[in-house]
């Protein structure tokens, strides 16, 4: 599918800028908006609508998403069962990339000649990007058994939601993807087939609405309560945003003075970017591609610096 | 054992006190009382230098004693006064990360009070009053800890529960999360000790922060507080069955609660978290989620446990359990003070409860048995039974 324009902000709590954007697109009518990520709070929009100054149009997936389930009980009992896979697929995923990543910084920080420690190091990074490649193949390949098999969007609970929302996105050049839980927001996006509807639209993801625009859901907290902090290839994205791994918040997440740690992080995420989306920040694909407004990039070395203009 | 102070000696500051800046101070003579009240205004006390304590109390006084819950340590040990002034000193090593409470022993003419350190204005409280509060190099008084105006808080509600099993009205304090909503599903933790762990533990802030910081999900937490703690906390049937069979049911029928054993944890401390392993030994699966802070776990291995007859019901159950050990939950953690004496029970238990299957996450902390101690490892205890969405939520 084809969109005309994708724009990527970062948390808009704060420091909210969606307004200055959306003004900014010059694009008349509504601003059609996804709150899915917020779950059983997607209906509190005040804040979105007064940014919006009463333009939104809440296409509102989650409740939907709720209505579904009640209508069609084989079709919520797969998806559950899907979505516990996935559960015990990560812990099987985390149970490999952790030694892995262990034993990757391990030879980063070994003493010994170059000339035999750079190739164990491109190994050790060779093996983790296996790792995550293979999680994400495998992620797909149960959500694509469970799109084979439950055919979502030909059930008459889903056909008849996305008939409505489709209804409602005519109405709408531009749509708006809130944060919030990334899976949540990923899976009711999907469940409605929304990638496909939003062709030829100008699509502005905020946070995890960032995230999950991009080819890979990459989640990260440099200093969680249990466990290193490796960062974790959650899920596939739509794919709407090409070449970069969307990071919101970065500055509260990722510990932005430890150079080595980012290092190992562009490395691994590469030849994505690794995009910082703090409050304030703005990306641009126009097609071609990006360019930026207060965002920032991780680059391959560790240091931090301001988009500019991609590749 | 009643403790004798040693002779108070007026003595310098010993060689390995030099470069400390009480060694500075002294100096080799008497300081001048205006050297001492600027040493005094400049200084944080205890002053913490690597891994050197000194405690510094100044007064007239025929003697004054360090005393404090270091388990290995003297538990009481005098102060040295600087000769020819009224100013009392007393250098400890703490390894790094220490937290230690203490009092001074005051003797003056023919008495002798226990007081708080007044030159240190940090102290914790507990259900016996207050302790001053040393903080070695490289302990940090955790950011979650603090209540943060930011932060959505959550709400209490009193409640009373008519119970068969200990025959008569009990109360307890719901806890709901913020921004609670009926249409969710919620884990339910219970609470041993609940209004202790919020007066002198910070539970309720603790459990605004967690939640808001997305460390935990939303949880609702019934905060109970026993009517007789020693008969109900060592190994009582009828604790258990109040807790397992009419607490606990009596909530899921009325709240949104998950109603399974993943979705419920059973924690305290000390004797409370006696009470929380003796009611999952009592009810085992019923609570998937178990947190242990310091258990009081006597035990012996060969005749009688040296802890008094107080213990002998809590050694018996837990002998029994040490004979034939069987997953009591899902998950459990277990944390203790390297400063206590009950390092060696919690120690012993962990892997007692590892062989049975269980998932058992075990840490300690240069701390005594305190509140601050429990509350400093809250977060990882709870992140670890109830892990929350902090992973997969970007605002």
């Amino acid at each position: 599918m084809k969109s005309s324009r994708i724009v990527l902000l970062g948390p808009q709590g704060d420091e909210p800028t969606l307004a200055a954007v959306v003004r900014d697109l010059r694009l008349p009518g509504p601003v059609a908006t996804i709150r899915a990520g917020w779950q059983e709070w997607e209906s509190d929009d005040a804040a979105l609508q007064s940014q919006l100054e009463g333009a939104a149009l809440p296409l509102e997936l989650y409740a939907r998403a709720e209505r579904v389930w009640s209508a069609d009980p084989e079709l919520r009992v797969a998806h559950r069962e899907m979505q516990a896979d996935l559960r015990i697929l990560r812990n099987l995923y985390n149970r490999q990339l952790e030694p892995a990543a262990e034993a990757w910084m391990a030879l980063l920080d070994a003493d010994g000649p170059e000339r035999l420690l750079d190739p164990e190091r491109e190994a050790a990074l060779e093996a983790i990007q296996r790792i995550d490649g293979r999680h994400l193949r495998t992620i797909q390949d149960v959500q694509g058994d469970f799109q084979a098999r439950m055919r979502p969007l030909e059930r008459p609970a889903v056909a008849r939601e996305r008939t409505e929302i489709a209804r409602e996105l005519g109405r709408a050049a531009v749509v708006v993807v809130e944060g919030g839980h990334a899976a949540v927001l990923y899976n009711r996006m999907a469940l409605f087939g929304l990638p496909d509807l939003l062709a030829g639209k100008t699509v502005i993801g905020c946070s995890a609405g960032a995230m999950v625009l991009c080819r890979r859901v990459v989640l990260y907290n440099d200093a969680p309560a249990i466990g290193r902090g490796h960062a974790e290839v959650g899920l596939g994205g739509f794919g709407l945003a090409p070449g970069l791994v969307a990071l919101p918040d970065a500055g509260r997440r990722l510990r932005l003075g430890d150079r080595a740690r980012l290092r190992r992080l562009a490395l691994r995420l590469a030849p994505d970017q690794c995009a910082l989306l703090d409050p304030g920040a703005r990306l641009d694909w126009d097609g071609v591609s990006w360019s930026g407004s207060r965002s920032r990039r991780v680059e391959v070395d560790g240091t931090v610096t301001p988009w500019g203009h991609a590749a | 054992m009643r403790f004798v102070p040693a002779r108070q000696e007026q003595r310098l500051p010993e060689a390995d006190h030099q470069g400390l800046a009480i060694a500075e101070l002294v100096n080799g003579t008497a300081p001048t009382p205006e050297r001492i009240a600027r040493f005094i205004d400049e200084h944080d006390f205890p002053i913490v230098e690597g891994t050197k304590c000194t405690f510094v109390f100044q007064a007239e006084a025929r003697g004054v004693t360090l005393r404090h819950w270091v388990y290995g340590l003297p538990t009481a040990v005098p102060l040295s006064r600087v000769p020819g002034t009224d100013l009392w000193y007393y250098v400890l090593e703490l390894p790094e990360g220490s937290r230690v409470e203490y009092k001074f022993e005051v003797s003056a003419g023919r008495q002798s009070d226990w007081i708080r350190d007044p030159l240190n204005p940090r102290v914790a409280h507990d259900p016996f009053g207050a302790n001053s509060v040393c903080h070695a190099a490289g302990y940090e008084t955790p950011d979650w800890i603090k209540e943060d105006p930011s932060t959505p808080k959550g709400s209490l509600e009193e409640r009373v529960i008519h119970s068969r099993a200990l025959e008569g009205q009990r109360s307890v304090t719901l806890y709901r999360p913020a921004r609670y909503r009926e249409s969710r599903r919620y884990p339910l933790l219970v609470v041993h000790d609940g209004r202790d762990y919020v007066r002198f533990a910070s539970l309720t802030t603790v459990l605004d922060n967690l939640i808001h910081r997305l460390d935990i999900p939303g949880l609702i937490v019934a905060l109970t507080q026993p009517a007789d703690r020693m008969e109900q906390y060592r190994d009582s049937a009828a604790h258990a069955r109040y807790l397992a069979e009419e607490l606990v049911p009596t909530l899921e029928a009325d709240l949104p609660l998950i109603g399974a054993p993943a979705g419920r944890g059973l924690m305290g401390a000390s004797l409370g978290a006696v009470a929380s392993l003796s009611t999952t030994i009592r009810y085992p699966k019923v609570f998937g989620r178990l947190l242990l802070q310091s258990g009081s776990f006597a035990f012996s291995d060969i005749g009688d446990h040296d802890r008094g007859p107080v213990y002998d019901p809590i050694a018996d159950m837990v002998n029994r359990y040490r004979a034939d050990p069987f997953p009591v939950a899902e998950r459990v953690f277990v944390s203790c003070g390297t400063h206590e004496s009950l390092i060696y029970e919690n120690r012993s238990l962990v892997p007692l409860l590892e062989r049975t299957g269980m998932d058992v996450r075990y840490v300690e902390a240069r701390d005594g048995h305190n509140w601050e101690n429990w509350r400093d490892r809250l977060r990882e205890g709870l992140a670890f039974l109830f892990p929350g969405p902090q992973w997969w939520v970007y605002y």
